[in-house]
Formats: structure tokens, C-alpha cells, sequence
């Protein structure tokens, strides 16, 4: 069982059986463990403390560990910081009890096994207040604590001062293991819940600012700075992250990519401006959710790539000389930005180019990728004929009709389309097209296409599914596509 | 508030609560239009020519930009007809081309793409293709392979979804401002209701400094009736022709190339030889796939003796 405060102030303590703690008190209110929840809520937990350092772990089941180093004194000290991280914790309704120590094992075993909240970094005084935690500490698994306990070692004083060779062999190496990390004789590195990217630049403010401009406008101020950074570094960001750090403790991620590497602070405010026209779009009442405003906003280029300064220099020259005429590189930069910003709005899937597959199925023929993806491989060709045999605008499902033929497996003599009646006037045809049964499932059956035109002009692309008398006893007709 | 003025009813949008300089979707904006087009319907030509300069005036002093060079175009080789009813194809200008019945939408689509391929011949920019979901779905999505075999280099072509008109219309802005497109084509279909004399003036704008040209391939019948004059170049109205050549190896006639039948509903605004061109009349042209242009009707005689006038009627 777990206790909260209210119920350790009636005495009751965590590890109590039920019914023991009913006995205590009997207006006890239980609450079944939630464990999804409680994961859920402590990575929400270490999202947040992000905001003190980019390094921050999940220490599953209970814990978030920070990696401090470099960054206690933005907040005043280790002390100051640690207090800040405990009342705004408490705030958000969460009882965190942290400590600070030079190693992350240490620092795990204090904030769990002792009242200490700030361990000292020398050796001689952190062993003594190592010495006096019990073994638990040293995150053993429960026999094994269990095992030095019937042993008479109850506290990290008794093993470290213990020879160490039998103490080994009966319990594991890894009582030493840890003691040795604790005290920092090895090393053990935190492995952050998140890459911590190269490039972050943060801006902090002491009234969470909610409205949307001035959001953007730390945004661009943000990405100037970025740019800045990445410029010194001679590389471009691919994907860029800003995270919106809410009072309550709420974080937010909005994410942008480009289709290359960016340096250019307006197109990635640019491209933020339309993340969130988008996000407005779909929640109408406010697209951050800003609530109390946002205290931190932090910008991050999460993916980058080398980025040519001579590339930089040309686009620069270009917008000096004006819009007049556009150089190729400017153009390709222009376009790639244009790309970024749609697919910024409307979603990456949706700005598409045709890529030609190794098919001659029609509706496989050509997919659509993502123009941000790059390059396509191969893009549709088309044998250039008396007359186009393919269609401008294919239907997706293709439409069934009602015709008319005068043989069974001759062309349409008239059909019906969408209601109309259509005459046919010309034809080409059959092409039979055989599906792929090495790919396809075999119910499907051969089509054999038509290229209809009817008496007022209008140019159909219509297929009869089904051999007669082979495949099918009654074929039937679809419009699959339009000709111009 | 409304304001009796002149014989002419103004009526101002109540002022909107959300921040005037960014209001959410411009072309969600539909009030000041009706005050504009009340005004050239019943205004003197003083005085529109007076709205005009101002306008101008604003938008020099306003953007400040200034509009790129035209590159004129033709659209077919020496001595096809339009050129010399026309004057040929400008870039950065509106175009709009809308099908004449609904079954005329694919004819009006390969219209637009050939156009387009005008544009791109001259030009190494992408082609963009935008649509709106809903046209995609109901009258069929861009295919590649067609696409390429109506004579466009299907590399080059670029196409957008976008969810809705509004979007739309600013995915089309956004790429005539960016001005490294050879064309684009837009086809509107149930976004052409927020296609309003506002939205025109921005498109026109946007391509007038950038020197892109966009056609906007309007919904059937769009120019059946009479519609508000925006400052798109040039209006066509497409239906589809009978191509049907004998067959050399069939008894049957087979499909040819794609023949337009186009009524010019608004001849361009270059051309000052303009002037008493038939906008009713419609001319039945050719477009080359194989080359990439345009080119006449064998005999205009012809096509004109064999029920120009009457196709509406039948439909």
C-alpha cells in the first residue's frame, strides 16, 4: 500500500497491509494502483523537467533523475533548484521529495533512504552519510536485501567496511557495483527520455505568456538565435522541435520538418506560424491550449545536416539582386520552402509527386509520395501516341455503369454514367489487362479497357471485369477514368 | 450599420473581434465584396477609374513591390488562331477556365494542363496542381500516367490536397508568392464559393509581383451566367469536341487527340485588337500532346457548321 501525505499524518506508512491501515483508520479511502497511469504521469513528469535541463531520465517506477551539471546555477544553486523543482511539483498537486548528489546512484538513495537533501561532494563526508543508508540503497533486489539482512548487514557501513571478496561471492557483484558508482569511483551516464538535440536555444519568462503573437514572436526570436548556433556550426536544420512549457506544468511539443536544410530564421517562424494556423484549424477554442501561459518556450533543431555556406551565400546574393530573376539554386530553395510551408499547414501527406512503379495494374501504376522525402526515383512516362492512353483523372473506386455491347465481350455500343446516357461514337480497344496474381489475391479478374468517346466528345476510360464465359457469365462495365 | 449613400447601398462588416491585422482566413471574409461589386455595377466610369488609381496608389505604397516583367507566350505554333485573337499568353496573371456542362470537367482539366504546359515549356520551375479533397474524391484524382501522356513532363508536376476552400486558396497563394512555380493549376471545385472578388484581387496580386501564372479551373456552368469581372487575364469556357478519326486498321473510328471547344468569356486585356471578338462564339481547337501545343480545328468551317451554338441547348 501507498500513502499519500494526508494519510502518513495519521500514521500510516507505505508497504502497511490494507486491512492494518482500515484498522488505523477506518474512513480510509483506497484507490486501486493505476500502473499505466502512474507511467503516464511520470513521463508527463520528466517532459516537464526538461525545462531545467535537457537531460532528463525516466527512472521507472517512481523516479526522475536530472542530470544538473551545468545547469544549477541558472536557478540560483543546487538549493534553490532543488526547492523550485519541489514547490512547483507540490503546485501541481505531486509530493516530490529530491536530493542532489554528485553521482545519480547516490542521489537516488538519499531522496528515498535519508533525510539528506544536499550531499556533500567530497569523499570523506559523502561516505559517511553513505555509510549510515540502509542496504536497500543500493537498489538490490528484494532477496537479496533480504539475504543481507539475515546476514546482519543492515547498513552500507557494514558491507563497506566488511572485506570485500566473500561478500561477493555470496551476494553479487553487484552490492559493490553500485556502492563503488555511489561513491563515484565508476561512472554511470544518465540515459535522457529523450536525444538531447544539439541545437537548443530557450527563452524564459517570469508571467506565462498566452497569446498566440507573442508566442510567434519569441518563436522568431528563438530561430534567430538557432540559426545563429547552427550557422557557427556549418549545419542546417532538417526537423525542429519547439516545446511550450506551461505554468501548470503542461508541456507541449510542435513539431516542423523541411525538406532541407534549414538556416533561415523567417521560413522556420514561417513554418511554426503555419503548425499552429493548422493546430487552429482542428480545435477551434484555442489551438495551445494556453491555459495560465507558457513560462518556457524552447526551440530545437532535433535532426540537422551538413549545410553548404556557399549554398547560404548564393541565396543571399539572389534576394539582393531582387525577385526578378531567379537563379536555379534560388529557385529550388524557394521551392523547398514552399513545400515545407504547405506540408507545415496542410500535413506532409498532402503535397505529393507521382512516383512510376514497376506495375501495369492502373491503380498501382503510380503512388504518390511525400515531396519532402526527397527525390523520387522514377517518374511516369508515357508513350507518346495518336491519342493519350491513359486518363487525366482516375477515379479511385471505380464507378460501375450500366452498357450496352452487342457482343459479349465486344466494346460498349451505349452506357450509363452517373444518369446520363452516353452514345458511344469511337472506340479503342480492348486492353486487356491481367492482374498481378503473383501479388494479388486471386479473386481478381481480368479487365479489359476501353477507350470510349462519346457522340459529344466527352472520353471515357471504360473496362469490362471479367472474361466472358471463362471468368464470369455476366462481365460488368466501370468508368475508371476521364480522357480530356 | 448600413448607410443610404447615393442610390447605392453600402454596408459595412461589423467590426471583427478577433485582431484586425491577422483575421484568421482571409478568404473567410466575404463582406467588403458586396460593396465593391455594387459599386462597379452602378458607379460612373470617373469614378471607378478614380477607385482604381487609389488602389493602386495603396498597393504601391502598402507592399511596395514591384510587379515582375510579363514573358508573353504563345499558345500554339505560327498563325494559330488564338495568337492572333488574343495576343498570345502572359505570365503572372490569373487565367480561369471552367467546363461548359458537368460531363465537360475532364475536357476542362486537360485544357487547364495544356496551358499549363504552355507556361512550363518556357520556364524550368515545377507545375503545381492543387485540389480540393472533395473534387478529387467525386471527379477523380490526378493520374500520373495520363498526365504525362497529355504531353506534361510529369517529374516537374507537384500536387496538393488541401482539406478545404479557405486552405485551398492559401496553399494557391502561397505558391504564386513564391514565384518558383512554371504554373499552377488549381482546381477549385467546391471552393470556388470562396473564390470572391477579395480572394481574385489577392491571387492576382500575388501573381502579378511574382510573375507566376495560375489557371483555376472553376466548376461547371461557372460562366453560364454573368459573373463579376476579376482581374483574372482571361476566361475560357471549355466543352468537349468529337475527336473521332477514321481508323487505319479498324472499320471503327477510334479516339483522336483531345479537341476543346473553348468560348473565349473573356477575351485577355493585353490585346487591344480585342475589341468586337465574338465571346459567344466557340472555336474548337486541337491540343497537340505529342509537341505541346495547341493548334486549329483542320476547318473551322467545319466544326462551326456542325452545331456551335446549339450545344448548351442539348445538354
Amino acid at each position: 500500500m501507498a500513502a499519500d501525505a494526508a494519510a502518513r499524518r495519521l500514521g500510516l506508512t507505505p508497504g502497511l497491509s490494507l486491512t492494518d491501515a482500515r484498522a488505523i483508520a477506518p474512513d480510509l479511502d483506497a484507490v486501486e494502483h493505476d500502473e499505466s497511469a502512474q507511467a503516464r504521469r511520470l513521463a508527463a513528469i520528466a517532459d516537464w523537467a526538461r525545462r531545467f535541463t535537457p537531460l532528463a531520465a525516466l527512472d521507472a517506477p517512481d523516479g526522475v533523475m536530472l542530470d544538473i551539471s551545468g545547469a544549477s546555477h541558472l536557478f540560483g544553486g543546487d538549493e534553490a533548484l532543488l526547492r523550485d523543482i519541489e514547490q512547483r511539483l507540490a503546485r501541481q498537486g505531486v509530493t516530490g521529495i529530491g536530493a542532489v548528489a554528485s553521482t545519480p546512484e547516490a542521489a537516488w538513495a538519499f531522496a528515498r533512504y535519508s533525510r539528506v537533501r544536499l550531499a556533500p561532494d567530497e569523499e570523506k563526508p559523502l561516505l559517511r552519510l553513505v555509510c549510515a543508508l540502509p542496504v536497500a540503497a543500493l537498489r538490490l533486489d528484494a532477496g537479496t536485501v533480504a539475504a543481507l539482512d539475515r546476514a546482519g548487514l543492515k547498513c552500507i557501513g557494514d558491507i563497506h567496511l566488511r572485506p570485500r571478496a566473500p561478500i561477493a561471492a555470496r551476494f553479487g557483484e553487484k552490492v559493490f557495483g553500485t556502492l563503488d558508482a555511489m561513491l563515484g569511483k565508476t561512472r554511470s551516464a544518465i540515459s535522457p527520455r529523450f536525444e538531447s538535440p544539439a541545437y537548443i536555444v530557450e527563452r524564459r519568462f517570469a508571467d506565462g505568456v498566452a497569446a498566440r503573437a507573442q508566442i510567434e514572436d519569441s518563436i522568431a526570436a528563438l530561430s534567430i538565435e538557432l540559426c545563429r548556433m547552427l550557422e557557427s556550426h556549418g549545419e542546417g536544420a532538417r526537423r525542429l522541435c519547439a516545446t511550450l512549457f506551461r505554468v501548470d506544468g503542461a508541456v507541449r511539443h510542435i513539431h516542423a520538418g523541411a525538406s532541407r536544410p534549414l538556416r533561415d530564421a523567417p521560413a522556420m517562424a514561417r513554418l511554426f506560424h503555419e503548425r499552429l494556423e493548422a493546430a487552429g484549424k482542428t480545435r477551434d477554442e484555442d489551438p495551445l491550449d494556453a491555459g495560465y501561459g507558457f513560462d518556457v518556450i524552447r526551440l530545437a533543431a532535433t535532426a540537422v545536416d551538413p549545410l553548404d555556406p556557399v549554398q547560404h551565400m548564393l541565396a543571399q546574393k539572389g534576394k539582393a539582386q531582387g525577385d526578378l530573376v531567379l537563379s536555379d539554386a534560388e529557385r529550388a530553395a524557394r521551392m523547398s520552402d514552399l513545400v515545407d510551408r504547405l506540408g507545415a499547414r496542410l500535413g506532409v501527406r498532402r503535397v505529393m509527386r507521382f512516383e512510376a512503379q514497376d506495375t501495369h495494374w492502373p491503380e498501382h501504376a503510380v503512388v504518390a509520395t511525400p515531396v519532402a522525402e526527397g527525390k523520387p526515383r522514377a517518374a511516369p512516362v508515357a508513350a507518346m501516341t495518336e491519342a493519350p492512353e491513359r486518363p487525366l483523372r482516375l477515379f479511385e473506386n471505380p464507378e460501375p455503369v450500366e452498357a450496352i455491347a452487342s457482343v459479349p465481350d465486344g466494346p460498349p455500343v451505349r452506357f450509363k454514367w452517373r444518369r446520363l446516357m452516353h452514345e458511344v461514337a469511337a472506340v479503342e480497344g480492348p486492353e486487356r489487362i491481367s492482374p498481378e496474381w503473383w501479388k494479388q489475391e486471386a479473386s481478381a479478374l481480368t479487365r479489359d479497357y476501353f477507350r470510349i468517346e462519346d457522340r459529344e466528345g466527352q472520353r471515357f476510360w471504360l473496362f469490362r471485369e471479367g472474361l466472358y464465359a471463362s471468368e464470369t457469365a455476366r462481365p460488368r462495365w466501370y468508368v475508371h477514368g476521364l480522357f480530356a | 450599420m448600413a448607410i443610404q449613400a447615393g442610390g447605392v447601398f453600402f454596408w459595412s462588416p461589423p467590426p471583427t473581434i478577433d485582431s484586425p491585422a491577422q483575421p484568421r482566413n482571409l478568404y473567410e471574409n466575404k463582406t467588403r465584396t458586396k460593396v465593391l461589386h455594387l459599386m462597379s455595377a452602378s458607379g460612373s466610369p470617373e469614378r471607378i477609374r478614380f477607385l482604381r488609381e487609389t488602389l493602386a496608389g495603396l498597393e504601391q505604397a502598402g507592399g511596395g513591390m514591384a510587379a515582375a516583367p510579363v514573358r508573353k507566350l504563345a499558345f500554339g505554333r505560327e498563325g494559330f488562331s488564338f495568337d492572333r485573337l488574343l495576343g498570345g499568353l502572359f505570365s503572372g496573371g490569373l487565367y480561369e477556365a471552367a467546363p461548359a456542362r458537368m460531363g465537360d470537367l475532364a475536357a476542362a482539366t486537360g485544357f487547364a494542363l495544356a496551358l499549363s504546359t504552355r507556361f512550363a515549356a518556357s520556364h524550368d520551375g515545377p507545375i503545381l496542381w492543387m485540389s480540393d479533397e472533395f473534387s478529387a474524391c467525386e471527379n477523380g484524382a490526378p493520374y500520373g500516367p495520363g498526365i504525362a501522356a497529355h504531353g506534361l513532363d510529369a517529374a516537374r508536376l507537384v500536387f496538393v490536397r488541401a482539406q478545404g476552400g479557405p486552405d485551398l486558396l492559401w496553399a494557391v497563394e502561397e505558391a504564386l508568392r513564391c514565384g518558383a512555380p512554371a504554373a499552377i493549376v488549381a482546381d477549385l471545385g467546391s471552393a470556388a464559393r470562396h473564390f470572391d472578388l477579395v480572394a481574385a484581387r489577392r491571387l492576382t496580386q500575388a501573381a502579378r509581383i511574382s510573375g507566376a501564372p495560375a489557371i483555376l479551373l472553376h466548376p461547371a456552368g461557372a460562366f453560364s451566367r454573368p459573373q463579376a469581372q476579376n482581374g483574372a487575364r482571361m476566361r475560357f469556357e471549355i466543352c468537349a469536341r468529337p475527336s473521332a478519326a477514321p481508323a487505319q486498321h479498324s472499320i471503327r473510328p477510334v479516339p483522336g487527340p483531345a479537341h476543346f471547344g473553348v468560348r473565349l468569356a473573356k477575351p485577355g486585356v493585353e490585346a487591344g485588337r480585342m475589341t468586337g471578338l465574338d465571346t459567344e462564339l466557340t472555336r474548337t481547337i486541337i491540343w497537340d500532346h505529342r509537341h505541346g501545343f495547341f493548334r486549329d480545328a483542320l476547318s473551322l468551317a467545319v466544326s462551326a457548321a456542325s452545331g456551335v451554338g446549339d450545344r448548351r441547348d442539348s445538354a
